[in-house]
């Protein structure tokens, strides 16, 4: 499977082909390359959006809202 | 071109729906900031404060700049506030003042990130890899040790790389607001996507021994 049909796997996982790209992915010769890289991807993409370690949680309000109560309003420019 | 990209997956139609609903909170919050509502900039704020962070920490490294970067990114996000049009979502304006500022930040303090791509999947990956045996990616996945050699991947690989991921996996953005926010052509944004995804899968295979 070369790198062009890849990536049109990847965008696929993002819903972002058009139909030519689709067809190309459904019948490309190796069926089973294109599965196994088809479900890689999904483990991945499922793994990152569960995986609560990436996304980072922070409280900067006090901080932010503290500086911005004492700012003026903003004005238009 | 536009029909290039379009969507496809009824996935995609789900995420558009909930952001379109969020972009018309935003924008009536926005307007109330606009009016001088510091209230409404509060709500912003805790809405989107760890998706900034998440987005900064891709730049800078440690909880100590993250926060202060995300801190500024907000102010900034506040003094700016009547720049913003609604011609595109706020979080995709509030997204690109975080690349942004994290950019200028990482120029003032020379502390960018190092990346180590090819020593990382040529060297810690492979030997790990002999260890296992060949599984279904779901059952790999539930090692920790792949969770974090895939984290330790996120971490390593270009930050434009895995911004372009995180701002499509975390946030749903399509490809054409991801291209909003990082400034770049969507073909690059769908290349970038698909860049970061081969490093994951590389380290994925290297696990499985694929």
């Amino acid at each position: 499977m070369n790198e062009r049909l890849k990536e049109s796997l990847s965008a696929l996982l993002d819903g972002e082909v058009n139909e030519l790209e689709l067809q190309r992915i459904l019948t490309h010769e190796n069926r089973q390359e294109v599965s196994a890289c088809w479900q890689r991807y999904h483990a991945v993409k499922e793994w990152i959006q569960v995986d609560s370690s990436l996304r980072v949680k922070i409280d900067i309000r006090l901080a932010v809202m503290d500086v911005i109560n004492n700012d003026e309003p903003p004005h238009k420019a | 071109m536009e029909s290039h990209h379009r969507a496809m997956s009824s996935g995609q139609f789900d995420h558009h729906s909930q952001n379109k609903s969020a972009n018309q909170l935003d924008q009536k919050l926005v307007t109330r900031v606009q009016k001088g509502d510091r209230t409404a900039f509060d709500l912003l704020l805790v809405k989107y404060q760890n998706r900034v962070a998440s987005i900064v920490s891709r730049f800078v490294d440690t909880p100590e700049d993250i926060a202060d970067v995300t801190q500024e990114v907000f102010i900034r996000a506040y003094r700016a506030i009547h720049s913003f049009r609604g011609d595109s979502a706020f979080y995709t304006w509030l997204f690109r003042i975080a690349i942004n500022y994290a950019k200028i930040f990482l120029q003032k303090n020379k502390t960018r990130k190092v990346y180590q791509e090819k020593e990382y999947s040529e060297g810690q990956v492979k030997d790990q890899s002999k260890l296992f045996n060949l599984e279904s990616p779901e059952n790999i996945l539930s090692r920790p040790e792949l969770a974090e050699g895939i984290e330790n991947a996120l971490a390593v690989m270009p930050a434009e790389l895995s911004v372009a991921l995180i701002l499509r996996e975390f946030d749903a953005l399509s490809y054409e607001e991801i291209s909003k926010v990082m400034d770049c052509p969507i073909d690059s944004v769908r290349s970038r996507i698909f860049r970061a995804r081969e490093l994951l899968d590389n380290t994925i295979k290297s696990f499985s021994g694929c």
